[in-house]
């Protein structure tokens, strides 16, 4: 890999490759872990249809560089790009979202951040209560949730993401929790 | 087996001679949709004038001389139905059209709807006061199917339609007690006045005059008037004749 482009920003480099292609490999190797386990976090696919999507998006980012806004960050301009594709996937294979590939820390750190339990002590026997309740969770809540706990955005780069109103996205946080809270009190996992 | 797929997108794009896409192809999207919300809120604004010329035709004013439930009788004849469901379907339109837009997710759907509220209200009014809207009422009138012309909120619909109120025409006779109006049907009525019937200032009574009247069908070919006007386009709202 050429490291010429290592210390350029991705609008830098988003430049280049408008005449280089070559220059956007860099972009691709940058952006390729981070998308892959996002889509993985947020759809149900295998691996193989995660690389076929990402590759997709890659080539979709390419054809679209000219359309790309510097009045926000390319991080997030890709981010809704590659929701957008999954979405897309998800609805061409005629089925709905089931459940994402959350890590076991990952499922534990989305409920940490919606019941308020900043390092308390989850028994073994509950994990699996509340891998159950993170997947049940509808996927318009859980993308959102993923998006805030996990990849840690804030709520204007949610709303470009997802492509709704600022208020939209603090509702959405809101019912999800909510959500999270309810069902949380009826498998008794608070004491 | 990562480092291939890495390698075989830059790959691609050379090999199959992908070229970032023009700005303005890319951006074409975004002015369509621009340009159909603009045309919306347009059409909005026209309906919404046609409302304000159907219900402005009547002299408000003669709400308060009337009693109540008369009142809202004639205030319900007037009020276009139809124009008004036009007008929330063009508001509909232009919402979801807005949200289309490049940037139109951002904002909240009260805002939205605000916007599109104030641009239909002032086009509208600019629209009202162009006389616009009254040509459009008499080219709708004209160009609908005379099967259909009668379910249309027209004006010169509501003039010959004495059984919920209204009666237009021409003078033809005045004692000084009754008028004879021969109506744009060709039907000769004879319209009671009284003390109490409110005659607008310019209406002179004269034979030729042209005149709408507001009142109630009192018997075969008689009517009862409570508001005289001239049959004349409504020029109300600063609009000059």
């Amino acid at each position: 890999m050429d490291k010429t482009y290592n210390r350029a920003t991705d609008e830098q480099i988003v430049e280049f490759s408008k005449n280089n292609p070559d220059a956007y490999e860099a972009l691709v190797l940058r952006y390729w872990d981070k998308l892959f386990y996002f889509i993985k976090r947020i759809a149900y696919f295998s691996n193989e249809d995660t690389e076929d999507v990402l590759q997709e998006v890659f080539i979709k980012v390419y054809r679209y560089l000219n359309d790309f806004d510097d009045s926000f960050k390319f991080s997030t301009w890709i981010y809704q790009i590659t929701r957008n594709c999954v979405v897309d996937e998800i609805r061409k294979k005629n089925s709905r979202a089931q459940n994402a590939n959350l890590s076991d820390e990952e499922m534990l750190k989305i409920f940490r951040s919606s019941a308020n339990l900043e390092k308390e002590i989850i028994a073994k026997d509950q994990v699996g209560k509340i891998k159950n309740i993170i997947n049940n969770l509808p996927f318009k809540y859980r993308e959102i949730m993923i998006l805030r706990f996990i990849e840690e955005k804030n709520y204007s780069e949610i709303m470009e993401i997802v492509k709704k109103p600022k208020g939209t996205v603090a509702a959405l946080i809101m019912r999800g929790r909510k959500i999270i809270m309810e069902e949380a009190k009826k498998q008794e996992l608070f004491l | 087996m990562k480092d291939d797929i890495l390698k075989g997108i830059v790959e691609k794009i050379k090999s199959e001679k992908i070229r970032p896409e023009p700005k303005w192809r890319l951006r074409f999207k975004s002015y369509f949709f621009w340009f159909l919300f603009i045309g919306t809120v347009f059409f909005g604004a026209l309906f919404f004038s046609l409302i304000i010329f159907n219900i402005l035709d009547l002299n408000l004013g003669l709400i308060y001389h009337l009693k109540f439930q008369r009142s809202m009788r004639l205030l319900m004849n007037v009020i276009p139905y139809l124009w008004i469901w036009f007008l929330f379907i063009f508001l509909f339109l232009s919402f979801f059209i807005f949200r289309k837009t490049r940037k139109g997710y951002r904002y909240k759907s009260i805002f939205v709807v605000s916007l599109i509220i104030a641009g239909i209200f002032f086009l509208g009014t600019i629209v009202h006061l162009s006389s616009m809207d009254e040509r459009m009422d008499e080219t709708f009138f004209k160009k609908t199917p005379p099967t259909f012309r009668a379910h249309m909120p027209f004006r010169e619909n509501r003039l010959k339609n004495p059984e919920e109120g209204f009666l237009g025409g021409e003078i033809i006779n005045f004692d000084g007690k009754i008028i004879a109006v021969r109506t744009l049907q060709e039907e000769n009525w004879r319209v009671e006045i009284s003390p109490q019937t409110q005659v607008k200032r310019r209406v002179r009574l004269e034979v030729r005059e042209k005149i709408f009247v507001v009142g109630e069908k009192i018997g075969e070919n008689l009517f009862e008037a409570f508001f005289i006007g001239l049959l004349e386009p409504p020029h109300f709202f600063g609009r000059k004749k």
